[in-house]
């Protein structure tokens, strides 16, 4: 693996003979079952497959939130299984932006209070040209004073979306983010993260069991058992649900 | 219903216990004072039992004083009037009274302070020495003989053949010789009393009664009627003594000791009582969230077809099985806390005959009942908002969150109770109830509505003043202060429930801090503005109202150095069927205080009174009004008003030096004030009175300025006690607390878990936590300062006539105040957040 090591500043994560193991015995389960991927910087990988294939496990194993049974992941060129709890979260925080499917944001702190809370976090301030850049992007401006609570569905979403970008992250986790929206607020995002890929070179990793969420994406990695079992680029949703029907019967 | 109610409990052990802690220490203060003061009782049952057996009558002064009486004293040709009625087979007399100090190697006075310094006869029959118990050595056998108690000895260091001075308000200095040392009963000593005891002519000489004796023990013959035999001594004894059976004396022996006992009871109950208030905040509030927190659990029985009472039958067996359990604990733990009561009481000297721990069925019964009252009674609204919950809630997303209702009903509550504790506490303070209990009582109701009343009102001003508080936090710590400025004020009732049990500790430590800090000014004024004097010599033991021989003031009037002086003098009576005091002046008193609206005359004749003009006022007296009081010595004598003032040192009636050496036994002098004359200094003054106390111990001199310092630094020590005891209920509600805050982190795990995947680190998440401790605690406690000065203004207001000047509040130990109870508030915070900051980030956020 030595050989790898110059290499690595190419992808924004990667993931290496990655195994997840659950329980022990008779209630043991393989989540990850040697997976090896890599996720280059400004690409959008959705990852697909049935429930229960891995693909949630494999993405908090990528982010961080979870750890291997055996394996390696490494964000940024850092490799996360010599952290301690600490050092992990300072690389949450520096180097990863989140979007999980609900409750994504705090409900005491207003909209921007929202979107600039890890750069807050960590003590700093966010720029403000790119700040403005990417409230103007999602469309929000006029909503940055208000409490989640006071936001649609949709809008909660593109706030949490603005949150994991304000920090220029090596790479963006998401995690069904169109799960709980209707697909107007769903196309919605998507483009938005789309754009983030395209205008600012964002690198994106979505999981999602939506063949049109996926469409978004450059490249999909299909997950069965714990294992990759296809890649896809280009996709589009038809090709996408004709790839899915192949998969876990 | 039963199972389930034990299910929810036994899956929530954390708040189980916490919710259970208040009402452990509020159970276990009021079994612990029912178990010490039981035990306590029966010990000396026991002992006057044994004192009095092998006795048949016993003869006594017959007087109402409890406390204040300084016993009758009778000719001895009484005895021989006992010995000579049929039936009597042998008489045994008997003499005690106050004010003899025994003193240790030094020359200082042992004990004092309170407990009184007794003296008396031990006739050689020890078994009828009044519960005395000879532990060593013999009974005193001629003069030169003494026998003192065991606590005494002890701290004087003395065995028996040692030498022991001693002193008395008749006698200088004198040594003796130890023969013996006694117990009481088991116990060293008596409540912290000291015992000296004497054969019978040294207790008569020691006591200034030649020839008197304050009782007889008497044996009958053995065929004698008992009762018969009573009823025929007793008329031969004069008017103010009465014979009884040994039964019926120790009887009532046992129960002036219970009553003695009993105003401290009443002291530890009240502080048990307001742990339990303090505790029906947090019962409360925990159930609240309890029940927010299994809204749709609630709303599912409810959808299957639960009925409304069986909703709140459910909540209520929950709060019952918390009461029973944590009531029961509370007795055992009462018990041990009456151990350490028994111990940390004769660590500081004052031992009381003990012995086995008695628990009473009283005692489980009024524990249990309250323990578990006020548990099922803090559920009951909690329990009701939970019936309220509509079964389609079990299917709708946001069910957990708690609906914020109108504050309208709130605030109409609110302003009500407040009014109403208002309109009673300015009763109680300002009303004329006619007796102290009735304005006490009123003087409660109205602090514990305005309590309440803040309570429910805070939750009108909590977000705004939490982040007020909060602001600091936040612009120092950044996120994490700014999140638990945010949670502080998220639910304002949550806060407010959990800071209102903060709230009166600390409104009651304010309380007590304010008045003794007033008291001290008062005091201050008294001593630098009240007296035209600068010396005052008083009896070493200034609280026990023993005073020293009337030969001191004589010779240290007559000297050169002494311009003027003037000695007052203080007694027991009974006025209008309470005891109370009576003073007593001399004819220099114009010359050294001050005297403002003078009526009359402040020389009074032999039967004259003078009255101070509040007192006067309340009661219509004017000048000829007639006043009866009565003495234990010489019974009831009607005195006329002559002289209404305003004056310090006239506080109670007051009546000539004369009057007091005709009326009480010992015709002792209580304190004399000195104005040293020009060409002296003070100091001078100081050291030539000393010089003429040299040969009275019992008399200390000191200048004003010491004396001042002194008092308050007495009331210093009493603030002390209280504080320590208000300080327990502070701690209940840090477990209030730590309780919310555990609820809290259970509630927010989601989102706790958002954070910590957005970039919040463990040392930043307990960060937070601990300042929302901090903030709450802080709330807490500024309101507790506001309403402990209000309390504390209305106190001085109302005792105004009293002759109460001063309204101090000392703003550097409530700042201090503040300061600690925050601080031990995040010491409180640890537990819930290091759970915090443990949160599996994954459970969190997948958390359902």
């Amino acid at each position: 693996m030595t050989a790898a090591a110059p290499a690595v500043d190419l992808y924004a994560a990667r993931i290496d003979n990655g195994v997840k193991v659950y329980g022990s015995g008779q209630a043991q389960v393989v989540a990850l079952d040697g997976i090896t991927e890599t996720f280059k910087f400004g690409e959008f990988t959705a990852i697909m497959g049935p429930s229960g294939s891995g693909k949630s496990t494999l993405l908090h194993c990528v982010a961080g939130l979870d750890d291997l049974t055996s394996g390696t992941v490494a964000i940024g060129g850092v490799e996360l299984g010599s952290l301690n709890d600490r050092e992990l979260t300072h690389l949450r925080r520096e180097k990863v932006g989140f979007i999980f499917q609900a409750f994504n944001l705090v409900p005491t702190l207003s909209a921007e209070e929202n979107i600039i809370l890890p750069l807050s976090i960590a003590g700093r301030r966010a720029e403000p040209q790119w700040f403005d850049t990417v409230v103007d992007t999602i469309g929000l401006r006029d909503r940055l004073a208000h409490r989640p609570s006071e936001l649609s569905g949709g809008q909660q979403q593109r706030v949490a979306a603005a949150r994991a970008l304000v920090s220029r992250p090596a790479i963006v986790f998401a995690d069904e983010p169109s799960g709980n929206l209707d697909s107007a607020s769903g196309n919605e995002l998507l483009g938005f993260l789309r754009r983030a890929v395209d205008e600012f070179g964002q690198t994106i990793l979505m999981v999602t069991h939506d063949p049109n969420a996926a469409s978004y994406a450059d490249r999909i990695v299909f997950l069965d058992d714990g294992k990759v079992v296809d890649h896809m680029t280009q996709p589009t949703a038809d090709k996408v649900l004709d790839r899915m029907k192949g998969i876990g019967g | 219903m039963l199972k389930a109610a034990l299910k929810s409990l036994l899956a929530h052990k954390t708040r189980l216990i916490l919710t259970a802690i208040s009402i452990i220490l509020g159970v276990a203060f009021v079994a612990g004072t029912f178990v010490y003061t039981d035990t306590t009782d029966r010990a000396f049952s026991t002992i006057m039992d044994d004192a009095f057996s092998g006795l048949d009558i016993v003869v006594s002064g017959d007087s109402d004083f409890t406390f204040g009486g300084t016993g009758i004293y009778f000719d001895e040709s009484m005895l021989d009037d006992i010995a000579a009625v049929d039936g009597v087979e042998s008489v045994v007399p008997g003499i005690d009274g106050f004010g003899t100090q025994i003193l240790d190697p030094d020359g200082e006075p042992i004990g004092g302070g309170g407990p009184p310094q007794l003296s008396g006869f031990l006739p050689e029959e020890v078994g009828t020495a009044g519960g005395f118990v000879l532990r060593q050595g013999r009974a005193p056998a001629s003069d030169g003989e003494v026998v003192i108690d065991a606590a005494s000895a002890d701290t004087g260091g003395y065995q028996v053949g040692d030498t022991v001075a001693i002193v008395s308000q008749a006698l200088p200095v004198a040594d003796y010789q130890l023969v013996g040392v006694v117990g009481f009963g088991q116990a060293d000593n008596l409540g912290g009393a000291t015992f000296a005891l004497f054969d019978l002519l040294t207790a008569q000489a020691v006591l200034g009664q030649e020839g008197k004796v304050t009782g007889a023990f008497i044996q009958a013959a053995p065929d004698a009627d008992i009762a018969a035999l009573t009823q025929r001594i007793d008329q031969v004894l004069p008017d103010n003594a009465k014979a009884q059976t040994a039964q019926s004396a120790s009887e009532e022996q046992a129960a002036i000791f219970q009553e003695a006992l009993s105003f401290f009871s009443i002291f530890l109950l009240v502080f048990g009582f307001i742990a339990l208030f303090v505790g029906t905040f947090i019962i409360y509030n925990t159930f609240q969230i309890v029940i927010a927190q299994r809204v749709r659990e609630l709303a599912l029985m409810r959808a299957i077809g639960s009925t409304r009472g069986q909703v709140v039958r459910a909540v209520l067996i929950e709060a019952l099985i918390v009461g029973v359990i944590a009531s029961a604990i509370g007795i055992a733990v009462g018990a041990g806390l009456s151990v350490l009561l028994r111990l940390g009481l004769e660590a500081a000297g004052i031992t009381l005959p003990g012995g086995g721990l008695v628990i009473q069925a009283r005692t489980v019964i009024v524990a249990l009942g309250v323990g578990v009252v006020v548990t099922v009674l803090s559920a009951l609204a909690p329990a009701l908002q939970a019936s309220r919950i509509a079964p389609v809630a079990a299917m709708r997303q946001d069910a957990g969150r708690p609906r914020e209702r109108s504050l309208l009903w709130r605030t109409i509550i609110g302003a009500l109770l407040l009014a109403a504790g208002i309109a009673s506490l300015a009763t109680g303070l300002f009303a004329d109830l006619g007796n102290t209990v009735a304005a006490l009582s009123s003087i409660g109701l109205g602090a514990v509505l305005i309590l309440v009343a803040a309570y429910v009102l805070s939750a009108l001003i909590a977000e705004p003043v939490t982040r007020i508080i909060g602001a600091p936090l936040a612009r120092i710590q950044g996120v994490p202060g700014r999140l638990a400025q945010r949670n502080a004020g998220r639910s304002p009732r949550r806060t407010t429930a959990t800071a209102a049990a903060i709230m009166i500790g600390i409104a009651l430590i304010t309380l007590v801090t304010v008045l003794t800090a007033s008291v001290r000014d008062t005091i201050d004024d008294v001593f630098t503005g009240g007296v035209n004097g600068e010396v005052i010599a008083l009896g070493s033991d200034q609280f026990a109202l023993t005073g020293f021989p009337a030969a001191f003031g004589e010779a240290a009037a007559a000297l050169p150095e002494v311009e003027a002086a003037s000695r007052l003098q203080f007694g027991p009576v009974i006025r209008d069927g309470s005891e109370t005091f009576v003073n007593a002046i001399d004819d220099n008193f114009p010359e050294l205080f001050d005297v403002d609206d003078l009526e009359g005359s402040l020389t009074p004749s032999d039967t004259g009174i003078i009255v101070p003009r509040a007192m006067a006022d309340s009661n219509d007296w004017q000048l000829g009004t007639t006043i009866d009081l009565t003495f234990e010595q010489t019974g009831t004598v009607t005195f006329t008003v002559e002289g209404i003032a305003d004056s310090t040192f006239i506080d109670s009636p007051t009546i000539g030096r004369a009057a007091y050496n005709a009326n009480f036994a010992i015709p002792a002098d209580g304190q004399i004030y000195f104005r040293i004359a020009d060409g002296f200094t003070v100091e001078e003054g100081v050291a030539a009175i000393s010089a003429v106390a040299e040969e009275f111990p019992t008399v200390n001199v000191q200048t004003l300025g010491e004396f001042s310092a002194e008092l308050q630094d007495s009331i210093g020590q009493v603030l002390s006690l209280l504080t320590a005891l208000l300080g327990l209920t502070i701690l209940i509600s840090l477990f209030g607390v730590m309780n919310t805050l555990l609820l809290s982190v259970h509630e927010r795990t989601r989102e706790i878990g958002l954070l910590r995947a957005v970039g919040l680190d463990r040392t930043q998440t307990r960060r937070m936590i601990r300042s929302e401790a901090s903030i709450i605690a802080t709330l807490g406690s500024l309101l507790g300062v506001g309403l402990g000065i209000f309390f504390g203004w209305a106190v001085v207001q109302g005792l105004e006539a009293e002759g109460f000047t001063g309204f101090s509040v000392p703003i550097p130990t409530l700042l201090l105040w503040i300061v600690v109870t925050a601080l031990l508030a995040v010491v409180f915070a640890l537990l819930p957040a290091w759970r915090a900051s443990r949160l599996d980030v994954l459970d969190a956020i997948s958390y359902e």
